[in-house]
């Protein structure tokens, strides 16, 4: 019996698994039909991520918007952030868990990304690392991490 | 994700970043090109989701596939800003499946032409993201992650699309992708 179509696909993608890759293998050696089936899904495959790659010399800048981005974070120098960050893990705290929760989250002094890891381990804990997923995009969402001239404050 | 036994992390955080970022950031920005309305989005996804990664393994969290991680981000952060743009004009349940650009942008280049393309045989938004996702060499589960679906569905997505694919070659008689072989026989998914 020929394997479906899906099964080559995922054959020539290394994702069969093994005992399923040995079985193919087995029976592509006897099987011409079969092999210039997946003669055709590796030329396909090969074609369209030769299509697709694009150069990219113009990604250097970006790391070093990003790595200023870390380093102006570390120094607390975008606060405006820092504190809106906070003021969202404070409300989702407060909405999924109760105010007392939120407290306990944020003690006095704490560093944002220390709160956020509290906030975030709770939330797997208690709805599932999917649901903690989607509440930490949520929480990210729209936040300017841009560093503003002269505010210190974290 | 999971926590990291320790606070030692911060040790090496940015090196890691800037290993992943030389290592991943031409993909993600293709990726992100090709679904971006246009480059300064892009950039701006690139620049966000590895800031998040930043903030993500600073608060101790263990991320599994850093790969699938950032696509993840990086798309989400896309549609976010897409459906941000266009609210005032487009119901929201409209755009719940965009997965592009209506038209290909300029700046996207190679990979925008061939989503256009990928779009006009037929593919569907999620069969397009799964084509132009493991392009990228993203293994199947990360796929799933990225987009939310099963890895089984990923491979189903993936074959419907090859079949679309060679339905279209076999039509166009190899003007287009991998020219189909002479008396080629089609096999159903």
């Amino acid at each position: 019996m020929h394997p479906r179509i899906a099964t080559l696909i995922a054959f020539c993608d290394a994702e069969a698994g093994a005992s399923r890759s040995r079985r193919i293998a087995s029976h592509l050696a006897k099987c011409e039909k079969c092999r210039n089936r997946l003669g055709r899904i590796e030329r396909e495959r090969d074609e369209l991520s030769a299509r697709a790659a694009a150069p990219a010399s113009d990604v250097r800048p970006g790391l070093a918007a990003v790595l200023a981005a870390i380093t102006a974070w570390q120094e607390g120098r975008n606060g405006a952030a820092a504190s809106e960050l906070r003021a969202r893990l404070r409300w989702q705290m407060g909405t999924y868990f109760g105010s007392p929760a939120a407290l306990a989250v944020e003690g006095p002094g704490i560093p944002a990304e220390e709160m956020f890891g509290k906030a975030s381990e709770m939330l797997e804990v208690f709805l599932g690392p999917e649901a903690a997923e989607a509440l930490r995009d949520d929480v990210f969402r729209g936040l300017d991490w841009a560093e503003p001239a002269g505010e210190i404050c974290r | 994700m999971e926590r990291s036994p320790g606070s030692t992390l911060e040790t090496g955080i940015e090196r890691e970043i800037v290993d992943l970022y030389e290592r991943e950031a031409g993909g993600l920005l293709r990726y992100a090109r090709a679904l971006a309305a246009n480059p300064e989005m892009a950039h701006d996804a690139l620049q966000e989701a590895f800031f998040r990664f930043f903030l993500c393994r600073s608060a101790g969290q263990q991320i599994r596939s850093p790969k699938g991680w950032l696509f993840r981000v990086t798309r989400n952060y896309i549609l976010d800003q897409k459906k941000a743009g266009s609210r005032n004009e487009v119901g929201m349940e409209s755009l719940r499946n965009v997965a592009g650009p209506a038209e290909p942008t300029e700046t996207g280049g190679r990979a925008s032409e061939l989503l256009q393309g990928l779009r006009q045989i037929g593919l569907s938004p999620r069969e397009m993201e799964c084509v132009r996702l493991r392009m990228e060499d993203l293994r199947y589960e990360e796929i799933a992650g990225v987009l939310g679906l099963s890895a089984g569905t990923v491979g189903a997505l993936l074959a419907r699309a090859h079949g679309k694919i060679r339905k279209a070659v076999g039509g166009r008689k190899g003007r287009d992708l991998a020219p189909a072989a002479a008396g080629e026989e089609r096999y159903a998914s």
